[in-house]
């Protein structure tokens, strides 16, 4: 039944999706040279193929980045959506970034590079789509990280490195360390949805020799509370990120960096009735 | 409920369904009610073999120690990051991160589609009917991160417990959440 869902899905993305990348981002390909400019920052980061089931063939991931905006850009979407409650979104900069799956910049034995030159500022992890053989230009949103992810700065002139972003469908077991107790392992009533990790850069992440001579930075995530679901997607919330990232017993995130307890210590301090962000 | 979605999805396909032409609307917190003005039914039943089977649909959550103040605040969260859920979104071209939670129009089919009237009020049907399904579903996991248990009733008491206003049914399931653990066992979440 599932494959029939992702074959009606691919149909409908084909129908309907033909947009290309927001803005003013830039996606890199096939290893074409990077020039810094002083004024964008440069995103890169891995993912790796899924295999889909019957016709759907091989799916590749694109990590959904949410630039956050200040007091002043909040102001004007608020006013644009009271002017024009229909095209109000059309009238705004962009502030999404989908690192395009269909453009990478270097693919080996299912692995993805994706380099992308975006706006300086602080970016959300917020969603995973991705993209099959129907999806012509862009992809399909699966899952939004809305019940809590990471964020990280991108400063103008560096090529910040998020690491490796993996998915594995929720309803079946994954051999991927930071989600096999994540996944839900069988059949559950939110088909078709991604259980999601990074396994943030370190020391034996492997540089395309290209951007090795670049100004570069490792993303250092912090953590990023439940934020309302606009991004409209199957709700989720990314795998805990050792030293970044957990969830106390109420599903409240912990920022491990601010606050280095373990989750239950948090839990225990969290009995309030506080409103949860994003309701407030 | 996959079948479900994937017919509503088809068929949205071949009415040439469209998110265009409606406006977001945004999602407020319900006020919450005070408590001693809530009333719920009589939780206990035995169940039959016909209520086994309605427990995907038919259910109600219990977490221990949780008071009805942080249940209510719980449930509507869930609610609005529910209604937000559209079949298959497309990617968005902006987020107002910070803002108010807002949901976007979903699948419409237009009146006149090449199918006609009739074509367009069964279209709207099974996208209306995968849409609840959606927004059940993701309520349930939603409830279930924030540990929350999940337990199956009766239709009848169901009914009974979802009636009147938004924020009455809400009431009443977060009395019901924070009241005496059930006797039965959880269910799936």
């Amino acid at each position: 039944m599932r494959e029939i869902m992702r074959l009606h899905l691919l149909l409908l993305a084909a129908c309907l999706l033909s947009a290309p990348a927001f803005g003013e981002d830039r996606q890199f390909k096939n290893g074409e040279a990077v020039t810094i400019q002083p004024d964008k920052a440069y995103l890169m980061a891995r993912t790796f193929e899924v295999k889909g089931k019957a016709l759907s063939g091989t799916l590749r991931i694109m990590p959904i980045l949410v630039r956050v905006l200040n007091e002043d850009e909040l102001q004007q979407a608020e006013k644009a959506r009271q002017d024009d409650p229909k095209e109000w979104k059309d009238k705004l900069e962009s502030n999404i970034t989908e690192m395009l799956a269909a453009e990478p910049y270097a693919q080996a034995n299912g692995e993805v590079t994706l380099v992308t030159a975006v706006k300086p500022g602080t970016y959300v992890l917020a969603a995973v789509a991705y993209k099959g053989w129907a999806l012509v230009e862009t992809g399909l949103m699966n899952t939004s990280l809305c019940m809590g992810t990471v964020k990280f700065e991108a400063k103008a002139g560096t090529l910040t490195d998020l690491g490796e972003i993996l998915v594995a469908f929720d309803d079946a077991p994954t051999t991927i360390p930071e989600l096999a107790n994540v996944v839900a392992g069988k059949s559950t009533p939110a088909p078709y949805t991604f259980a999601v990790a990074i396994r943030p850069a370190g020391a034996n992440t492997t540089i395309p020799a290209s951007l090795d001579s670049l100004p570069r930075v490792n993303a250092d995530y912090r953590a990023m509370p439940a934020f309302p679901n606009f991004a409209g997607a199957m709700l989720s919330r990314l795998a805990p990120v050792p030293d970044v990232l957990d969830y106390d017993k109420d599903g409240e995130v912990v920022d491990l960096k601010l606050s280095p307890l373990s989750a239950e210590a948090k839990a225990d301090a969290s009995q309030t009735d506080a409103i949860p962000p994003g309701n407030q | 409920m996959v079948v479900k979605q994937g017919i509503a999805i088809l068929v949205a396909c071949c009415l040439n369904a469209t998110f265009a032409g409606a406006q977001t609307i945004v999602v407020k917190v319900l006020e919450r009610p005070d408590p001693t003005t809530v009333t719920v039914p009589d939780m206990a039943f035995k169940p039959g073999r016909s209520d086994l089977r309605g427990f995907d649909d038919y259910f109600y959550f219990h977490k221990s120690g949780v008071s009805y103040e942080r249940a209510f605040t719980d449930m509507d969260q869930c609610r609005i990051q529910s209604e937000m859920a559209q079949l298959a979104p497309p990617i968005p071209r902006f987020i107002p991160l910070g803002g108010e939670p807002a949901k976007e129009p979903g699948f419409h089919v237009p009146v006149y589609s090449q199918y006609g009237v009739a074509g367009a009020i069964i279209g709207e049907i099974f996208i209306e009917a995968a849409t609840e399904d959606l927004t059940a579903a993701t309520g349930r996991k939603c409830m279930a991160y924030k540990g929350y248990h999940r337990y199956g009733t009766t239709r009848a008491i169901y009914k009974q417990i979802d009636s009147g206003t938004d924020g009455e049914k809400l009431a009443r399931k977060a009395v019901i959440a924070s009241g005496p653990p059930p006797q039965a066992e959880a269910l799936e979440p």
